[in-house]
């Protein structure tokens, strides 16, 4: 019963878990083992989920919460790479930006544009990354994103607001 | 501003896509493999009982010492002779 339980939520969820992990991450190997771990998470979780809101709410919840770990896990990962560097002698570690751009989603047209834009909404606080994917990207209104994000509808506003005023500072627009 | 703007609508732009099988094989996979390495309750009642009784016993047999000692040195206290293998040595 679990199990076929737990398959009916993969085969509904799977796409929205994978492309909600691909805007965060913007690539394909990242975006499964997230994919991976969020469902893990379901399984392990799935006795202990009251019908208080959706489904695909709750999912939402955990796969946002998945990949701001992971983002975290790999800046430190990161950060420790570079710190080991300093002691090898062939530093050969890659220096720029952790996002290696794969975004299965993103038309040829639009890839430099995008690449670019990415790149600071990756600078942008957790909760401002967050609004701008879930309200621009996902296209999820403001009482959906706030449901989601546990948060007010006006909280919401005022993040997106921000995150746009960062968005053209930092780009320069 | 405009610039901007228009940058962000080509975020509405970026395509849904289709999460590969594999991925669903390999998180049946790790369920089947954690319920392999994972230990069963009977196993955990075994084990936690067996400790318990460990745990007990040598209690119980650090008591048992604490006490025939004790009771070994007042007899020897009493009968005003120093007990063999006591501080008084």
């Amino acid at each position: 019963m679990h199990k076929l339980t737990f398959e009916k939520i993969y085969q509904s969820n799977k796409n929205l878990v994978y492309n909600l992990a691909l805007q965060y991450v913007q690539n394909i190997e990242d975006a499964e083992e997230i994919t991976q771990d969020v469902f893990l998470s379901v399984y392990d979780k799935l006795d202990t989920f009251q019908n208080k809101s959706k489904v695909s709410t709750w999912i939402y919840k955990i796969t946002i919460h998945k990949c701001l770990d992971f983002i975290k896990a790999k800046k430190a990962k990161k950060r420790f790479g570079f710190i080991t560097s300093l002691w090898d002698e062939k530093p050969d570690l890659p220096k720029g930006e952790l996002v290696n751009f794969d975004h299965p989603g993103v038309l040829m047209e639009h890839k430099e544009s995008l690449q670019e834009l990415f790149g600071i909404i990756n600078t942008l606080n957790e909760k401002q990354k967050t609004v701008i994917i879930l309200t621009k990207i996902e296209e999820k209104s403001v009482s959906e994103t706030a449901e989601i994000m546990d948060v007010s509808p006006k909280a919401v506003e005022s993040l997106l607001q921000r995150a746009k005023n960062n968005i053209r500072t930092k780009g320069n627009y | 501003m405009k610039h901007s703007q228009n940058n962000l609508d080509l975020l509405s732009s970026i395509q849904k896509t289709e999460v590969s099988d594999a991925v669903y094989e390999n998180i049946l996979s790790m369920i089947e493999s954690r319920k392999k390495n994972e230990p069963s309750i009977r196993q955990l009642w075994t084990y936690g009982i067996a400790a318990g009784c460990a745990l007990v016993l040598s209690v119980g047999t650090i008591l048992y010492q604490f006490k025939t000692e004790s009771n070994i040195s007042q007899l020897a206290e009493n009968m005003n002779i120093i007990p063999n293998n006591s501080l008084y040595n």
